[in-house]
């Protein structure tokens, strides 16, 4: 996998306040990369400094091989995004608004403006005035002007603001479709991880202008379930067949809920296939199972806010 | 670099004020030529007419004593007036017909040689000769015969007297022909240059004075336009000339309505800056406060190129808004019927007249109005580039231009005489040049230098913190 975007040592002040401390990360093609952090962590000022919008105190950006401030119209021309609110000309219609933005870049054709406008799903709409779109109309008329001229970067600020859930499928679907077909580097900004989850491959979570932790959605994922494991079982008969698996298998724990309901729990290194040996002692002791259900009691979020629990009650 | 400018003008043309702007620039230019055409053409002439001079005959007949020779031949006058029905015999103007003319000079010169009313002691073959011209005058007037009635004069009159050099210079250019010969008009400044250049016909031309040089020019331009018959002119201004100097055209006369209306349209290109000034105040702070810079900048564009882009955006749109209104002026005065568009620019240069255009004469105002407005969108364009709030940048630059002109004039009035240093010492080029600054000994070339000075540090430090800000 090669690198699309590169940062070492970014360190940025507003006045005397350090907003990023030394921010290191790098970003793979193919990939839908979650940028992850509470309010004021210092998510949009990374990223405006990828785009070039701020300068850089000190540290380097690197996109496709192009140093941001040395390159920006190289690092500029693989790149495309949207940054904070998909501000466009209220004035101008849709398709006005990416003609704009097509004349500031080379051979986007008229074709392929009206493929991109159909990809977002605006085509009924495109010509009309930007002032009468509503919020999530505004976002997919954003993305439809960062996808214009095929980047290899794409820079999503918190695209899935405003979308409707439909909205939020669709963008999805196109985001891992660019990243996993097209091999595409998609940079996605959020504070809502039940988000990333469905839509990322990896995620950097950032605190207070530093980078915490950079992980595959996999290792959170195995992170969330913690060190316990919880099945709901549904069954005939529920204190008596609770009774017969803690007499046979002593490390259970566990309660009994009503008459054809119990939970019970136990550690999660004694792996994934232990809970086929419950059932099967359960299914040879004549108890009928009706249903057995895991039961997740940390979500991502709690990772999340775990991870970021220092910084959790004050805006940094 | 075109298409960004396409882009800017894409921004411009999209926003409902500016086809607002566009139509107060409309009215007010055309708007100002209705009024100057309407109110120069509408004078309100007075003429005698037959009532008046019944009237005046009336009182005269009672007032006047049977011995007052000169009352009874202004009686008699005035009984002529009424038979041959002409009632303008008494009116000094530049528009009194012929007719009246003839008949105050068929009593003033010849009935009073007739008469002898200042009892001088004529000879009795003068009074006969009188007599005939008089009776050959009153002949004209009733069959109408102009010709025959200007060489009545000439034959009559004194060769030394100044009317003789009129009625002679008349028939000499054969307006003779035709009373209503605009070229008429001509006749008293040629026989005056003539006079004057008469005066000084025996002195050693090392001794001419001004007036010699300033008669033969007067001289040989007035020919020049009888012989090619040129009706309307501009010329350079005489600095004798009152209308001129009143008219605040202290460097030509206007002898043609068309191309004075037009000359005065140039103050209409203050409505063109004004509205530019609007656009230039929201060319870059509106787009922070819309919040559009951050897509405009998330382009493979280089800063400096937008940059400079939108002030040529600004600079274009300008230059073509001023040629706007001259074409709006001159198309006003075509549709409102303003007199002399024909009209060609005369001087004498070496000995001979040269004619050149009236256009590239008016279009000078337009290019110093251009050059002006160029200045102060410069500058707004500047304070445009350091704003977040477009409402702001307006009224900033509106405010600075208000406050920059009433400043230097107090530095002036005071004094001060660094005050010429200032950028609004130095705007305002066409009075500058005609020597209307309010510093003295302010000259062209000093006050260009300090506006290009000017432009260049406003454009750099508009640059510079326009590349640098943080979005």
């Amino acid at each position: 996998m090669n690198a699309a975007i590169e940062i070492r040592g970014l360190n940025k002040y507003f006045g005397k306040r350090q907003v990023l401390n030394n921010v290191t990360m790098t970003l793979n093609e193919g990939e839908v990369f979650g940028f992850l952090g509470p309010n004021g962590a210092g998510k949009t000022t990374t990223i405006k400094m990828i785009v070039g919008l701020l300068a850089i105190d000190s540290g380097t950006i690197t996109v496709c091989g192009h140093d941001v401030e040395k390159d920006f119209v190289g690092a500029m021309e693989c790149m495309g995004g949207i940054v904070e609110n998909p501000e466009t000309y209220k004035y101008m219609t849709g398709l006005q608004n990416l003609r704009q933005y097509a004349r500031m870049r080379k051979g986007i054709t008229q074709e392929r403006i009206m493929e991109v406008v159909e990809l977002v799903g605006l085509s009924n709409r495109i010509n009309e005035k930007v002032s009468k779109y509503s919020l999530g109309m505004k976002q997919r008329l954003g993305l439809a002007q960062a996808l214009l001229h095929h980047p290899k970067v794409l820079i999503l600020d918190e695209p899935t603001n405003g979308l409707d859930p439909a909205g939020i499928k669709s963008l999805r679907d196109i985001l891992k479709k660019l990243a996993h077909q097209e091999g595409v580097c998609v940079l996605v900004s959020s504070h809502m991880m039940s988000e990333m989850e469905l839509m990322c491959d990896r995620v950097g979570i950032i605190m207070k202008g530093s980078i915490v932790d950079v992980k595959t959605i996999d290792e959170l994922v195995a992170q969330s379930r913690g060190t316990t494991l919880t099945f709901h079982y549904h069954v005939e008969k529920a204190a008596e067949a609770f009774e017969a698996l803690k007499e046979q298998f002593t490390e259970l724990t566990g309660h009994v809920m009503d008459d054809t309901h119990f939970e019970l729990t136990y550690s999660s290194e004694l792996g994934d296939t232990y809970i086929g040996r419950l059932n099967h002692f359960l299914f040879s002791d004549n108890f009928t199972i009706y249903t057995v259900l895991p039961v997740t009691n940390r979500h991502l979020e709690d990772v999340f806010l775990e991870i970021t629990a220092e910084g959790g009650e004050q805006i940094a | 670099m075109l298409k960004l400018i396409y882009n800017e003008y894409q921004k411009i043309f999209c926003r409902k004020g500016t086809y607002v702007m566009l139509a107060l620039l409309l009215i007010g230019t055309v708007g100002f030529q209705f009024l100057i055409n309407r109110l120069t053409s509408n004078y309100y002439y007075w003429l005698p007419d037959q009532a008046y001079v019944e009237s005046e005959l009336e009182w005269m007949k009672e007032t006047t004593d049977a011995s007052d020779s000169m009352g009874q031949m202004q009686i008699a006058m005035y009984e002529a007036m009424l038979e041959l029905e002409v009632y303008d015999v008494e009116y000094w103007s530049d528009d009194q017909s012929w007719q009246g003319e003839a008949l105050s000079n068929a009593f003033y010169e010849f009935y009073y040689i007739v008469h002898d009313v200042d009892e001088i002691g004529y000879t009795q073959s003068e009074k006969e000769t009188a007599q005939k011209a008089f009776d050959a005058i009153i002949d004209c007037i009733k069959t109408g015969d102009y010709s025959g009635y200007c060489h009545i004069m000439v034959d009559n009159l004194e060769p030394s007297s100044y009317s003789y050099k009129n009625y002679s210079t008349i028939i000499q250019y054969g307006l003779d022909k035709n009373p209503e010969d605009w070229r008429l008009e001509l006749v008293d400044t040629l026989v005056d240059a003539e006079q004057t250049l008469d005066f000084y016909k025996d002195w050693n031309e090392e001794d001419y004075p001004d007036s010699y040089y300033t008669a033969l020019e007067k001289y040989e331009i007035a020919n020049y336009r009888m012989t090619n018959n040129i009706r309307y002119c501009v010329m350079n201004a005489d600095a004798s000339d009152i209308n001129a100097i009143i008219g605040g055209e202290a460097d030509y006369t206007y002898n043609t309505p068309f191309w004075d209306n037009v000359d005065s349209g140039s103050l209409m290109v203050t409505l063109v800056s004004i509205m530019i000034i609007v656009i230039a105040g929201g060319i870059i702070a509106s787009e922070f406060s819309q919040g559009t810079i951050k897509f405009l900048l998330l382009n493979p564009v280089k800063r400096g190129k937008i940059y400079f882009s939108k002030y040529l955006t600004l600079l274009t749109l300008t230059a073509f808004l001023t040629a706007v209104t001259l074409g709006l002026t001159i198309l006003s005065n075509l549709i409102f019927g303003a007199e002399g568009s024909d009209a060609v620019y005369l001087t004498f240069e070496n000995g001979q007249v040269v004619s050149r255009s009236v256009f590239a004469l008016t279009l000078s105002p337009y290019l110093f109005a251009l050059v002006d407005a160029i200045v102060t969108i410069t500058l707004a364009f500047m304070i445009s580039s350091f704003m977040r709030s477009s409402a702001l940048s307006i009224g900033l630059s509106v405010g600075v231009l208000l406050a920059g002109s009433t400043i230097t004039a107090i530095l002036a009035g005071f004094g001060f005489d660094w005050g010429r240093y200032l950028l609004f010492a130095n705007t305002g080029l066409n009075s500058i040049m005609q020597g209307q600054s309010l510093f003295p000994h302010h000259s062209l070339s000093f006050a260009v230098g300090n506006i290009i000075v000017h432009m260049v540090v406003f454009l750099l430090i508009g640059y510079d913190g326009f590349t640098r800000k943080e979005v």
